[in-house]
């Protein structure tokens, strides 16, 4: 009996063909793009750096999405491979003249760099699996910002450092253009390259060992594959590619200079959202999560809220990460099973109310501590880290309240049927999110002295306000977590399903089967 | 070529002495039985063969190499595979993937396309060819014992441990894993069976190892070690009905495992 009918491989041939075939359609059309009539330089931008978040969410779904390694620090190996090649090509470095490296020499060396480290972070992380590999990577990330802030003299501090641009035709505005397009195709020329490489690498030997890996090292290895080189293999491979891809950016084809903003967890948090978003079992998926996602975070930009509150970029980061993730998690997962522990010695909760509000309580209780001793650790500014446990602690009242929410809908809507389960659901949240808003814009405009700059009411305290349409982040962020919680193979996955003909195969799984039982039975009644 | 060596093998957990001064040695194709209590480091010698585990003390040699202290893929391309007690199916890999791992990290050189004619055959002949394009994960678990033994016939080892292979296994699907055995040891390689079931060990191997505490305390024909006076105390016991209850337990439990395994997703 064969294993795979032909015609499934014709069907499956076909779709796989409608795959490339559409690939192909919207590679010429990028490659025209710029040529279009009535395409301004802002637009090619935009799609320059959807172009960039494409390779480096791609890059992140090869090293997590295929290999299992969940790492945060990708941003941190653009860092390094940029701040290199800038060092090496602009400022001099070791007496060496500026002029002695080229750009693209520059480029090629600090891929190199990431590269090495890439090795030595493949090699510590070793013997870290998922939560503890991306603790790892965080810290990694974290210093590495945190030194690059500190070493003002050789990285230019939080100004950042740019590096010698990659083109220069003078300064006419012919030239101008010109050297707008060659940044578009140079960039689209990487994403192509590192898609078309990635894809080759996922599809050979080594993915499918990378692919056994994240399924179970233990077992990979039993069946004789070298778990610790493909490991740091990998590691290697996607910081060099990163490396490369980052300092090409950062060599004013799509920034002018790369500044320690670049390393926030924030930008690595959005990356692996898009990774997400797309699917992160697919490079090309994510690749396309990324270029769709930048693209929407691009038209909502300019779509504030009515009564959009702007928040300062930390203020803001916290809100985007804390509110979704941190606070949900540290309530539900951590401080609740605790007092489960502490306060009941046998078995499940009997009265999880009370148990919630201790949880509350207790939370609140640490950050209120928090809140007083900080100032007395922190000397200077001290205004600033007591605003910052304020709003911990709003945060924590309000995660506290959705949580409680979420839990009484859950029980008072169970009996919809699904699509207007969550259709409630997600009304209900947007309803909130305006509530939300509301009353954060009517707290702060009653509380001048806050420094969040309120629309209206312009606040400074030498604080630059972050851009407005914020709010986009935000949603962003929940879609995500319905993401991760109801389609958790990415929202492109039965696309790419499909073009690889998966749905045939079941199909033909099932066929196959019936025609066997058959058999089966006919054996035994033969016997 | 094959050959194992164990010499004065020891392994300690902590105070706990899981396997106690083993020494044996296979060098011809044979069905071994190993059986022994609960604890008694039939686990813990495998672990060890297959280089999951490092020995305390004493050397291990696989076909002329050392092993102690390698890692386990090595051991694996060495020549010898081996199942786990609980299987470990690649979940979001499909079956036929799940087959080109050990065939490729083998066999580097072989094209994707002879490795998958190979793997069409197993699987065939381990009657589930109609799972091939199906994930790891979808498999029930008696089919994802099927697709561990199909992975060995693709590593290719001179030896085989198989780990408890039928806990939690039906009859029929039984009698396949029998054939699988009869293939593989008319293939000229040697087949370390542990397994609770001493129906399935007597009848099957020709050689019996008996572990206890650690220790090997018997090693011989099956008829031998059977009236072996230390191994009836330490294991078979005066009264054959308990055990053959405790037997039954213990697959019992273990096809609960398997099920939860297969509705897991």
């Amino acid at each position: 009996m064969a294993v795979i009918q032909p015609e499934t491989v014709d069907i499956q041939a076909r779709r796989r063909l409608y795959g490339f075939g559409l690939l192909a359609a919207l590679a010429i059309f990028f490659l025209i793009f710029p040529q279009i009539d009535g395409v301004n330089p802002y637009q090619k931008t935009v799609v320059l750096g959807g172009f960039f978040w494409a390779i480096m969410s791609a890059s992140w779904a090869l090293l997590a999405g295929v290999a299992g390694q969940f790492s945060f620090a990708h941003m941190a190996f653009v860092a390094i491979a940029s701040y290199s090649a800038g060092m090496l090509s602009r400022d001099g470095f070791f007496s060496i003249s500026p002029s002695f490296f080229s750009p693209v020499v520059a480029i090629f060396i600090g891929g190199v760099v990431a590269g090495v480290i890439g090795v030595i972070v493949g090699w510590l992380l070793l013997r870290l699996r998922s939560s503890y590999l991306a603790l790892f990577t965080i810290a990694f990330s974290e210093i590495i910002r945190k030194v690059i802030v500190a070493e003002e003299p050789i990285t230019g501090g939080m100004n950042g450092l740019s590096l010698r641009p990659l083109f220069d035709f003078g300064g006419s505005p012919e030239a101008r253009i010109l050297e707008r397009d060659a940044s578009y195709y140079i960039m689209f020329a990487l994403l192509v390259v590192s898609l078309i490489l990635m894809y080759l690498l996922a599809n050979s030997r080594i993915g499918l060992f990378l692919r056994a890996m994240r399924e179970d090292e233990e077992a990979a290895a039993a069946l004789g594959v070298n778990i610790v080189r493909y490991k740091i293999f990998i590691f290697t491979f996607t910081s060099v590619l990163v490396g490369i891809t980052g300092s090409v950016f950062f060599s004013d084809v799509g920034a002018e200079r790369i500044s320690p903003d670049a390393l926030r967890l924030l930008s690595t948090s959005l990356l692996i959202t898009y990774a997400v978003l797309g699917g992160m079992e697919s490079m090309l998926a994510a690749a396309a999560g990324a270029f769709i996602s930048r693209l929407l975070l691009e038209v909502f930009r300019e779509i504030p809220l009515p009564f959009a509150i702007q928040l300062e970029y930390d203020v803001f980061s916290l809100v985007f990460l804390g509110a979704t993730v941190l606070i949900m998690a540290l309530v539900m997962r951590t401080v609740q099973p605790l007092l489960r522990r502490t306060l009941l010695t046998e078995g499940r909760s009997e009265q999880p109310l009370l148990l919630q509000a201790g949880a509350l309580v207790a939370t609140l209780a640490i950050i209120v501590i928090l809140r007083f001793l900080a100032p007395a650790v922190f000397t200077t500014s001290t205004d600033a880290v007591a605003r910052f446990f304020d709003l911990l602690l709003l945060l924590a009242v309000v995660s506290f309240a959705i949580w409680q929410l979420i839990r009484f809908l859950h029980v008072n809507l169970a009996h919809l049927s699904r699509p207007r389960y969550y259709g409630v659901l997600i009304l209900i949240f947007a309803a909130l999110l305006v509530l939300l808003v509301l009353f954060l814009n009517g707290l702060l405009a009653s509380q001048g002295e806050w420094s969040f700059p309120v629309v209206g009411i312009h606040l400074s305290h030498g604080v630059s306000a972050f851009e407005p349409g914020f709010w986009r982040y935000a949603v962003f962020g929940i879609v995500m977590i319905l993401t991760l919680r109801f389609m958790r193979n990415g929202l492109l996955y039965p696309v790419m399903q499909w073009f690889q003909g998966r749905d045939v195969a079941m199909q033909e799984t099932v066929s196959i089967r019936k025609v066997r039982d058959d058999d089966d039975f006919g054996d035994e009644e033969a016997t | 070529m094959l050959h194992l060596e164990l010499h004065d093998v020891s392994k300690n957990f902590g105070g706990n002495l899981a396997v106690d001064g083993v020494t044996l040695t296979i060098e011809e194709p044979q069905l071994i039985g190993m059986i022994g209590p609960n604890g008694a480091g039939k686990t813990t010698l495998a672990n060890l063969m297959s280089g999951m585990l490092n020995p305390s003390r004493g050397t291990i040699t696989l076909n002329g190499r050392t092993i102690n202290g390698r890692p386990a893929y090595e051991v694996a391309r060495a020549g010898l595979g081996r199942t786990f007690q609980v299987t470990r199916a690649l979940r979001r890999m499909t079956v036929l993937e799940n087959m080109l791992v050990p065939a490729w990290a083998r066999y580097p050189s072989q094209s994707k396309a002879q490795i998958e004619e190979r793997a069409r055959e197993v699987l065939d002949f381990l009657t589930m060819s109609h799972l091939a394009q199906e994930y790891g994960r979808a498999l029930s678990g008696g089919q994802q014992k099927l697709l561990e033994l199909a992975r060995l016939l693709m590593l290719n080892p001179d030896i085989i441990i198989l780990d408890e292979p039928f806990a939690g296994v039906h009859p029929r699907l039984q009698q396949t894993i029998y054939a699988y055995i009869d293939r593989v040891y008319k293939e000229g390689k040697a087949v370390l069976l542990i397994s609770h079931d001493m129906d399935a060990v007597f009848e099957l191997s020709q050689r019996l190892l008996v572990l206890n505490f650690g220790a090997l305390i018997a090693d011989g024909e099956p008829e031998t070690v059977r009236s072996d006076p230390l191994v009836i105390e330490a294991y078979l016991g005066e009264d054959d009905d308990e055990e053959g209850a405790a037997n039954a337990n213990g697959a019992q439990s273990a096809a609960v495992d398997g099920s939860a395994g297969a509705t897991d997703d």
